[in-house]
């Protein structure tokens, strides 16, 4: 499609879908619905697509005979099995085959990695000292330290005074912070959005 | 030659030194002038027939005739056999329409004769001229003719048939005026046989001008040694250049001019004669004259002759020859070709340009131009064993240098394995022992206090069989967490008799949340529980595509945006969402998150819809700190943070759960991760102390 009519395509739909929050028209509401609805639909077909391109690269890999094909080939049985479970899942009645697959394969593979890393973080910590000797390593081990108690519970179970207002007080630390990246954040995606209402910014390939 | 350009003027390339600009005459013709000027004359004419022209009488034949006037009753003029037109007759006078030259005196003294023309006076009478009737008797002089041969026109007839050969030799003594000096033949060599059947290829009418017998059909044609243009078997035999009686075949192709010629030539001594009155060589004479010549014998007496050569004493016997100066016709005469190179004649047919259809053009493009690959020469530099040597070892240190060098892999040391081993034991410890034994070390505190607490007090303002959209969107790796942070949550719920309805944007999100039900109603499951577990009262709409814009179209149209279960039932007409056909229709939103950002998305893009309806997130530990600000702005109502908050949880709402579990295991462990990391930044502070003291000791 052509720079000139993908963006006015683009721009169309923004106005719209803003009018349609912002004014109390049936018709905009309706085709701001209508548009939402369809951008759902996309989404979803982005699904498949990005499916279909991993068993593409792998299957690629695999007819390659590259060294890593035996995974690609796992991998491809893998999803086979699970897509036609998921397909039988669509009766009436749910199968436990899905959900076996779930509770047993998926779940605790993933969570495995997810204690791994937390292994992993406490050794590095240990080590950093090691390979880096310098005042921001010492002020970074000191925070670890202090927020692993803190989300640990320890020092709000003592029920001191002093205690639970020092710990109000450091907690309000990370709060302040996380307030002003989610106000970036809101900026940020308000002036992208302007920005492509506008024309300034195609990132639709135009 | 090289195919560049020059300027005009110049005669040899500048660059290859090739001639530029061919040998020709004043007319830059390659023909003799002789020759050219009969061309001329006939170009000149009109097409129709003209009158004869006034025979021009050149100054050497004139002097001939002087000689031969003088010479008159030599005997070895009267053995010359000249042609028809050059011999006059005294019995025949010649027409009256055409010019008679003045007879010139043409006799030459002996004591006057060139040196040249003395040898052929001869005593020795000379033989009739046998009739040239092969191509072997051709001369090499006449043969030298036959490139003009090529530059007559293609039509005027390759294919002819052999001229028919005059009966009269074109040398006869009939022929030739009678006062031509007589030319001996004695020094006159013959050419040898096969000499002399090496016919050049004469034009076509040279060829016919042929003696009087014509070559039998079945002789074959001796090929030339010499030959200018490809013999052919229809090739005439040579004939007398001189002959007035073209062959048939010339007749028919010759040029207008030639024609002329002949007519003209036919009734009076004919100018063109080539060698009369100019001095050659003696031995160019000897291999080079015609018959005709060679038969002339010296005139008796003869007065001196005006002739345009230098007079040449005689030489004296014994003494060799005088070389004569070649005159330019005769050198003209020479075999151009390796002077001039033969143009090919192309008589290619344009087919592509504005001269399509025409014949015998330039080519558009130049041989020289054409775009061909340069030529490869094979080059090989001799070198000797020790130069080879020294160059294999240059590229040996040349190649070492690009190779990476390999890096040698450090020993694994026994103390990081003993230590990493030492760590995971620890952790382990300190999570199974407690979660085994039921034990924790400190009792259960939220990191954030006040948070279950009001997540509590939102949960227990609902009534008895409230419709609850619970939305489960976290991994499965954060699965322990998430589960045992919303289990007393859930649990809760499920006591009070809500009608779930559980929506993900995780694609996992519907079975995690069957596993979260089974999580919450515990190994132990309550009555209460039953219908939970079955799915009576379970409404599980699936996977939502999308993030923030299925959150949307979820929030603005809830029945478009997930109209059926994921076993395929219409969902909105299950007894579990009856009288639901908006968000704000539900008693309670629950979030269940490990990402912030999908925390974001709800409370952005579906807290609006819900009005006044509480909206409840559970988070984990990692993303707490980020959603606390909608929880400390109003538009959480209450948020449960990791395994501790929900601890916290069942502690308030006295259903102990998974929270209360895993507590006392999560504590243990996040207190061995500080202890495991002040230790070893104590060691490491320690060691690093120890080797300085030591460094500024040595030092």
């Amino acid at each position: 499609m052509k720079s000139p009519v993908s963006a006015a395509i683009a721009i169309a739909l923004g106005l719209i879908v803003l009018g349609g929050y912002f004014l109390d028209i049936p018709v905009l509401q309706s085709l701001r619905a209508e548009l939402v609805t369809w951008a759902m639909v996309l989404a979803a077909f982005a699904v498949w697509i990005g499916v279909i391109n991993l068993l593409s690269v792998h299957w690629k890999k695999a007819a390659a005979h590259a060294p890593d094909a035996p995974y690609s080939i796992i991998l491809m049985v893998s999803f086979a099995l699970t897509v036609i479970f998921g397909f039988l899942d669509t009766g009436l009645s749910a199968t436990p085959q899905t959900q076996q697959i779930v509770n047993s394969i998926q779940l605790p593979i993933q969570a495995s990695l997810m204690a791994l890393l937390a292994f992993t973080l406490a050794y590095a910590s240990i080590r950093l000292l090691r390979r880096r000797r310098d005042p921001v390593s010492i002020v970074f081990l000191i925070a670890v330290v202090v927020f692993l108690i803190l989300g640990s519970g320890l020092l709000p179970s003592f029920n001191l005074p002093v205690l639970n207002d020092l710990v109000a007080t450091l907690n309000r630390l990370p709060l302040a912070g996380s307030r002003g990246i989610l106000l970036g954040v809101a900026l940020g995606a308000l002036t992208t959005g302007l920005r492509i209402i506008i024309g300034a910014d195609r990132p639709y390939a135009g | 030659m090289c195919g560049k350009s020059n300027p005009a003027e110049l005669e040899n390339c500048q660059y290859c030194q090739a001639r530029l600009k061919p040998l020709a005459n004043k007319s830059g013709s390659i023909l003799p002038d002789w020759l050219d000027n009969l061309r001329t004359k006939k170009d000149q004419e009109p097409a129709s027939p003209p009158p004869p022209p006034e025979p021009e009488v050149p100054d050497w034949l004139s002097r001939v005739r002087e000689r031969s006037q003088e010479d008159k009753d030599s005997e070895a003029f009267s053995q010359i056999t000249l042609p028809d037109w050059l011999v006059e007759d005294e019995e025949t006078p010649p027409p009256a329409d055409q010019a008679t030259p003045e007879p010139a005196e043409t006799g030459i003294a002996p004591e006057a004769t060139p040196a040249w023309l003395s040898e052929f006076t001869s005593a020795e009478p000379v033989e009739e001229p046998k009739p040239v009737d092969q191509e072997s008797d051709i001369p090499d002089w006449l043969k030298k003719f036959s490139e003009f041969g090529e530059l007559l026109p293609a039509e005027q007839g390759v294919d002819a048939p052999p001229p028919a050969v005059s009966e009269s030799s074109p040398f006869t003594e009939t022929s030739l005026p009678s006062d031509l000096p007589v030319i001996p033949n004695n020094n006159l060599e013959q050419p040898p046989a096969d000499q002399a059947a090496e016919v050049t290829e004469l034009p076509d009418w040279m060829l016919g001008l042929a003696p009087a017998s014509p070559p039998t059909p079945g002789q074959p044609s001796e090929a030339p040694a010499v030959s200018l243009v490809e013999p052919s078997a229809e090739d005439e035999p040579l004939a007398s250049p001189l002959s007035t009686d073209l062959p048939v075949s010339l007749e028919n192709n010759a040029p207008e001019w030639l024609k002329d010629f002949q007519a003209a030539g036919a009734g009076q001594p004919q100018t063109a004669l080539p060698f009369a009155g100019e001095a050659l060589p003696p031995a160019e004479i000897n291999a080079d004259l015609p018959d005709w010549l060679g038969k002339l014998s010296a005139p008796p007496s003869a007065e001196p002759a005006v002739s345009p050569a230098p007079e040449e004493p005689a030489p004296q016997e014994g003494e060799s020859l005088i070389p004569a100066e070649i005159p330019g016709w005769v050198k003209a005469m020479r075999p151009i070709e390796t002077i001039v190179p033969v143009p090919k004649v192309d008589h290619r047919i344009e087919e592509r340009g504005p001269l399509a259809g025409l014949k015998d053009i330039l080519p558009a493009e130049s041989g020289a131009l054409e775009i061909a690959p340069p030529p490869s020469f094979a080059f090989r530099l001799h070198t000797t064993d020790q130069q080879r040597g020294r160059q294999a070892l240059l590229e040996s240190l040349l190649a070492s240098e690009a190779e990476p060098k390999p890096r040698e892999k450090p020993a694994p040391r026994l103390d990081n394995q003993i230590l990493r081993w030492v760590i995971a034991a620890l952790i382990l410890l300190a999570v199974i022992v407690p979660v085994v034994a039921n034990v924790s070390i400190l009792p259960a505190a939220e990191a954030y206090p006040g948070q279950a607490a009001q997540a509590l007090a939102a949960i227990d303002s609902l009534t008895q069989n409230v419709p609850v959209l619970v939305s489960v969107d976290y991994e499965p790796g954060l699965a322990g967490e998430m589960e045992a942070a919303a289990a007393g949550v859930m649990n809760d719920l499920m006591a009070r008799g809500a009608r779930l309805t559980i929506v993900s944007t995780s694609p996992t999100g519907s079975a995690l949340a069957v596993r979260l039900i089974e999580k919450a109603a515990g190994n132990k499951p309550e009555p209460f529980h039953t219908p939970y577990l079955n799915g009576e009262r379970v409404a599980n709409l699936g996977y939502l595509p999308g993030s923030a814009s299925a959150l949307l179209g979820f929030a603005q149209a809830p029945q478009a945006a997930a109209p059926f279960t994921v076993t395929g039932q219409y969902a909105w007409s299950l007894p579990v969402l009856q009288g639901i056909h908006s968000l704000s229709d539900f008693g309670l939103v629950l979030v269940i998150t490990e990402n912030p950002d999908t925390g974001r998305g709800w409370v952005e893009q579906v807290h609006p819809a819900l009005g006044d309806r509480p909206l409840i997130l559970v988070s984990s530990a990692q993303a707490a700190p980020v959603l606390l600000p909608y929880l400390d702005s109003g538009q959480i109502d209450g948020m449960v943070t990791g395994v501790t908050g929900g601890a916290v949880f069942e502690k308030y709402s006295s259903r102990p759960g998974l929270g209360q579990a895993y507590a006392g295991g999560y504590q243990a462990a996040l207190a061995v991760a500080v202890c495991v990391i002040l230790v070893g930044a104590i060691v490491e502070a320690i060691t690093l102390f120890v080797k300085s003291s030591k460094a500024k000791k040595e030092a």
